[in-house]
C-alpha cells in the first residue's frame, strides 16, 4: 500500500523519542545501510537492478555513435536520464518535474557526470566528427527513501558491467570510415570508468524538538545568546552534537519526518565528489565533516560489493574460459 | 471454517462449502454472500475477485454461512461501521457547528468529515475536543456511499454512546499493515482458526493496541523499544505460519528485553 | 585555462591581487527599492551584483502554496542576458537555476521564524546583473538584507561565501576565473556561530582538503555577516536622523 505523505504528530512525536534512544524503526543502528542487493541482467551489458532496502530501481545504459559537440570535438558525449515516473510513488506526477525530482537529476549528474567518473575523452573515435554517446537511464521502480543513492549506485555499476562493441577504423583522411563489430563478432570492449562514485544520504533530526512541541521555540532562545565570546561557544558545540541525530540510508517515513538532510557522494580514493545540504536545519560544521568521512568508508563497501557482483557475473559469462581468449588486447 | 484459493470466474464448490446436511432440513440452508462473490439469480455465485474462499459458519440463523473471498491486498474501501485510523488534517465551520476533515491513509475514499459533536460528551459546546492538525483519532464511519464522496465519521460507542476507546489518540505510535491483516486482527476470536498474533504478543507483554480496517494500527506500550518490537512483530508475522509466527514473536520480544 | 602561475603567484597573491584569505570588495545597500517592494538590497561582490526584491508576508496567490501552520517562501532568480561576457538569454527552465531557487528557498524556511506567519507568502525575486563567480552566495547574502528591510522576523543573518582548493591552497571567495579552475565550495551559515544551513560542492576533492576549506569559507561567512551587520546598523541609524523609522 502506497504511503499517505502526511505523517500525523504521533509518528513525528515518536520517532523524536526513539531517536534519543538511539532507536529507529527497523531496529538498524544509525550509520547502518538497509540491506543492498546488486544484480545484472544475465542477457545484456549495462543492466543493473539495485535494490536499497524495499527500494529498487533499475538503471540501463547504451551507447550509440554520433557527432560530438562542436566546442569539444574530443570528447564524448555522456547523458544521464533520471525522470521519476509515477511508478515509483503516487506522489510523482508523469511528465512534470517536481522539486524532488530536479535534486535527484541534479545530485546524480554532479555526482557521477561532473566529477568524472566515465572518462569522456576515451569515447572519442574520429575527432569532431564520430564519438560515442553513452547513455544512462534510471528508473525508479520502488520508493522508499533513499532514491539518489541506489540511483547513483546503479549508474556506477552499471557503467563498470557495461560493454560497447569494437570498433576499427579504416581508410585515410576524410574518407576514413568507422566499422562496428557486433558483440556476436569480437569481444566488447569496457568504458573508461576512472572512479566509482557512491552517493550517501545523511539525515538531519533535531531531536530537542521531542521536548518543545512548538517548533522554533528552541531556536528563539538560541537566537538569545548570539553574540557570546569563545569559550562559551565551544559549549553549544558540545550540546549541539547531541541534539543532532545523523541517520544514514533512511527510509521513506524517516525522510518525510527529517528536518534536514546532506547527500555526499564519496570514492574509495578518499576523494569527495559532491556535497549538497540543502537549506534545512542548520548543522555543525563537524557534524558535516564526519559525515563526509562516514560516507568515504560507505563508499568503500559499496563498492567492494559491487567488484564482488561484478566478478560473480563475469565467472558466469565466462563459461570454458572462451572471454579471456577471445579478447583482443593482451595481458601486460 | 474452510479456505482455498479461488479466481474470478471460477465455479464456487458449494458442497462442499455447505456440507451434506441438506438432507433432513425443510428450510434450507442459508448462506449469507460477503465481498468478492457476485450472485447471477437464480442459483449463480460467481467469485469476482482473486483470494482466499472463506466461509464462516454461524449458529444465528440456524445453518447459515458466509461466504466471501478474502484478499490481503488492494485499496480500502470505506464501510459503514468499520473502524479506521485518520489524520486530522483541517476543520472548517463555524463555533456551533465545526467539522474535522480528517485524511484517511490508504483509503479510496481519502478524507472523511468528523463532526466536532461526533464524541462523546459532545452535547455542550465546552465540552467538545478541541483537536489540532495532525491529531490521530480512532473513528467509526457512521455514513459512506460511494456516490455521496466523503464518509461521515463518528467518535464514540454506538451502543453505549460512551468513548468506547475511539476518540484521539495520544502516544504511541502508527504502522502500515495489509488491510488483509487489520481485517483479521479486528475479527472475533478463533475466526480465522487460532491465536492471532495480537493473542502471542498479549501473553508476553502488555500494550494497547487500535485497528484501523485502513491498513494502520496503533501501538503504545511501556517504551519505544517495545512500541518498535510489538511493530515488527506484527509486520512479520503475517507472512509467518502460525507455528513459526509464535517462535517468532517471542524471539523478537525476548530481543527488545534484553538490552 | 589559466595556469596556476596566473590564479596564485608564489608570492601569495591572486589574480585580481587578493591574498588567500581576503574577500572581494563588498558592497551592499538596503532599502534600493522601497516603491517596488516591501524590502529591498543591492549587493556587490567584486563584479557580482545581484538586487533582490522581498515582497510579503502576503497572502498566496496559489491556494496550492498554502503551509496552513508556516510561511512558504517563493523563490525566483532572473539572470540577465547581460551579466555575462557572452551575452545569452537563460530560460528559467535551466535546472540550474531551478536548483539555485530551491536552494535558496529552503534556507530561508528554516531562517525566518515561520510559524509567525501562517497560511501566508514572501516572495523573493532576485536579479543577478552581473555574476563573477559566486552567484549563489551573493543571491542569499541580499535575500538576507532585503529579508531584513521588509522587517521579516529572522533567527540571525544568513552568510553566505564560497571557498576553493587549488592543489594545497585555500583561496576564500572566488571569482569567476578562479572558480572555473578549482573545486570549491558554498557555503551558508546562520550567525555568527558554527552552524550551516547550506553547503554545496561541485567537483571532486581530497576529502583531507575539505576541513579546511570548510574552516574558511565559515571565517568569510563570518566576515560577510559583520560587514553587513554594519550595513544595516548605518542604514537604521540614517533613517532614525531623518526621523523616518
Amino acid at each position: 500500500m502506497p504511503r499517505d505523505l502526511t505523517p500525523s504528530t504521533i509518528e513525528n512525536t515518536f520517532v523524536l523519542k526513539a531517536l534519543t534512544e538511539r532507536i529507529r524503526l527497523d531496529s538498524r543502528s544509525f550509520n547502518q545501510l538497509r540491506d543492498l542487493d546488486i544484480s545484472f541482467s544475465s542477457t545484456e551489458y549495462g543492466v543493473v537492478d539495485v535494490k536499497l532496502g524495499r527500494t529498487r530501481v533499475i538503471a540501463r545504459i547504451s551507447a550509440e555513435i554520433t557527432q560530438p559537440y562542436t566546442d569539444r570535438p574530443y570528447d564524448g558525449l555522456f547523458i544521464i536520464s533520471t525522470e521519476i515516473s509515477p511508478m515509483a510513488a503516487p506522489t510523482f506526477e508523469a511528465g512534470r518535474k517536481s522539486e524532488d525530482e530536479l535534486v535527484i537529476s541534479r545530485i546524480i549528474e554532479k555526482s557521477i557526470r561532473r566529477s568524472g567518473a566515465l572518462d569522456t575523452e576515451s569515447l572519442c573515435i574520429i575527432s569532431g566528427e564520430k564519438c560515442w554517446a553513452v547513455r544512462a537511464d534510471v528508473h525508479f521502480l520502488d520508493h522508499d527513501g533513499g532514491l539518489m543513492d541506489a540511483a547513483c549506485i546503479a549508474v556506477s555499476a552499471g557503467l563498470l558491467h557495461f560493454r560497447r562493441p569494437d570498433i576499427t577504423i579504416e581508410g585515410v583522411g576524410s574518407r576514413r570510415e568507422v566499422i562496428v563489430h557486433p558483440i556476436t563478432e569480437r569481444v566488447p570492449v569496457p568504458l573508461a570508468v576512472l572512479h566509482v562514485p557512491v552517493c550517501v544520504t545523511f539525515s538531519f533530526f533535531d531531536v530537542r524538538k521531542a521536548s518543545s512541541a512548538i517548533s522554533g521555540r528552541t531556536r528563539k532562545d538560541e537566537a538569545k545568546d548570539v553574540d557570546e565570546d569563545d569559550v562559551e561557544e565551544e559549549e553549544e558545540e558540545e550540546e549541539d552534537d547531541s541534539s543532532v541525530a545523523v541517520l544514514v540510508d533512511a527510509t521513506l517515513q524517516e525522510e518525510l519526518l527529517r528536518h534536514g538532510y546532506m547527500s555526499v557522494t564519496a570514492n574509495t580514493n578518499r576523494e569527495i565528489c559532491q556535497i549538497q545540504k540543502g537549506g534545512d536545519m542548520p548543522v555543525d560544521v563537524g557534524v558535516l565533516l564526519s559525515c563526509s568521512e562516514a560516507a568515504i568508508m560507505v563508499a568503500e563497501k559499496v563498492t567492494k560489493l559491487i567488484n564482488k557482483r561484478l566478478k560473480e557475473d563475469e565467472a558466469r559469462r565466462n563459461v570454458g574460459n572462451l572471454l579471456v581468449e577471445a579478447r583482443a588486447e593482451n595481458d601486460r | 471454517m474452510s479456505s482455498e484459493v479461488i479466481l474470478p470466474g471460477d465455479p464456487i464448490p458449494l458442497d462442499s462449502v455447505i456440507g451434506n446436511d441438506l438432507d433432513d432440513s425443510d428450510s434450507g440452508p442459508v448462506i449469507q454472500l460477503g465481498p468478492g462473490i457476485l450472485h447471477i439469480p437464480p442459483e449463480t455465485l460467481l467469485p469476482i475477485r482473486a483470494g482466499t474462499l472463506t466461509t464462516l459458519t454461524r449458529s444465528k440463523p440456524p445453518k447459515s454461512t458466509t461466504i466471501y473471498v478474502d484478499t490481503s491486498g488492494g485499496r480500502y474501501v470505506p464501510a459503514v461501521q468499520d473502524t479506521i485510523l485518520g489524520t486530522v488534517i483541517g476543520r472548517f465551520g463555524d463555533q456551533e457547528k465545526s467539522f474535522y476533515r480528517v485524511s484517511i491513509p490508504g483509503s479510496a475514499a481519502p478524507i472523511g468529515i468528523l463532526s466536532s459533536a461526533a464524541f462523546a460528551n459532545a452535547a455542550s459546546r465546552h465540552t467538545r475536543p478541541n483537536l489540532s492538525n495532525g491529531t490521530t483519532v480512532y473513528a467509526r464511519i457512521s455514513a459512506f456511499s460511494i456516490a455521496l464522496g466523503e464518509p461521515e465519521l463518528e467518535c464514540f460507542d454506538e451502543n453505549t454512546g460512551k468513548e468506547g476507546g475511539f476518540g484521539e489518540l495520544k502516544g504511541g505510535m502508527l504502522a502500515d499493515v495489509s488491510i488483509g491483516l487489520a481485517r483479521r486482527l479486528l475479527a472475533p476470536n478463533g475466526a480465522y482458526g487460532g491465536p492471532s498474533v495480537v493473542d502471542a504478543l498479549g501473553k508476553l507483554v502488555p500494550f494497547e493496541i487500535a485497528v484501523g480496517r485502513n491498513g494502520r494500527i496503533w501501538i503504545d506500550s511501556e517504551s519505544c523499544k517495545m512500541t518498535v518490537a510489538i511493530i515488527t512483530a506484527i509486520q512479520e508475522a503475517e507472512e509467518l505460519p502460525r507455528e513459526q509466527m509464535e517462535e517468532r514473536v517471542q524471539k523478537i520480544i525476548k530481543g527488545a528485553r534484553k538490552e | 585555462m589559466a595556469s596556476r602561475m596566473e590564479i596564485f603567484s608564489p608570492e601569495g597573491l591572486r589574480i585580481d591581487g587578493r591574498r588567500w584569505n581576503e574577500v572581494r570588495h563588498f558592497r551592499c545597500a538596503i532599502n534600493t527599492h522601497p516603491v517596488s517592494s516591501d524590502g529591498s538590497a543591492i549587493i556587490e561582490q567584486g563584479n557580482t551584483k545581484v538586487i533582490c526584491n522581498v515582497i510579503g508576508p502576503v497572502e498566496p496567490t496559489l491556494r496550492s502554496r498554502v503551509v496552513p501552520d508556516r510561511v512558504s517562501i517563493s523563490v525566483k532568480v532572473v539572470v540577465a542576458p547581460f551579466s555575462t561576457i557572452d551575452r545569452r538569454k537563460r530560460s528559467q527552465n535551466d535546472s540550474r537555476i531551478q536548483e539555485m531557487c530551491s536552494s535558496i528557498q529552503h534556507v530561508f524556511e528554516d531562517a525566518v521564524i515561520a510559524h509567525l506567519f501562517p497560511r501566508s507568502q514572501i516572495d523573493v525575486n532576485l536579479y543577478v546583473v552581473a555574476q563573477d563567480g559566486g552567484v549563489l552566495q551573493a543571491c542569499i547574502n541580499a535575500t538576507t538584507l532585503a529579508l531584513i528591510d521588509a522587517g521579516v522576523p529572522m533567527y540571525d543573518y544568513v552568510c553566505a561565501c564560497t571557498a576553493g582548493m587549488l592543489d594545497r591552497e585555500v583561496l576564500l571567495d572566488l571569482n569567476r576565473i578562479e572558480e572555473s579552475d578549482m573545486p570549491f565550495l558554498t557555503m551558508a551559515t546562520i550567525g555568527s556561530k558554527r552552524k550551516v544551513a547550506l553547503l554545496q560542492l561541485e567537483m571532486k576533492v581530497q576529502f583531507d582538503r575539505l576541513e579546511p576549506m570548510m574552516a574558511a569559507s565559515m571565517s568569510g561567512c563570518h566576515h560577510i555577516r559583520d560587514l553587513m551587520d554594519n550595513e544595516v546598523r548605518k542604514h537604521g541609524k540614517s533613517r532614525l536622523e531623518r526621523g523616518s523609522l
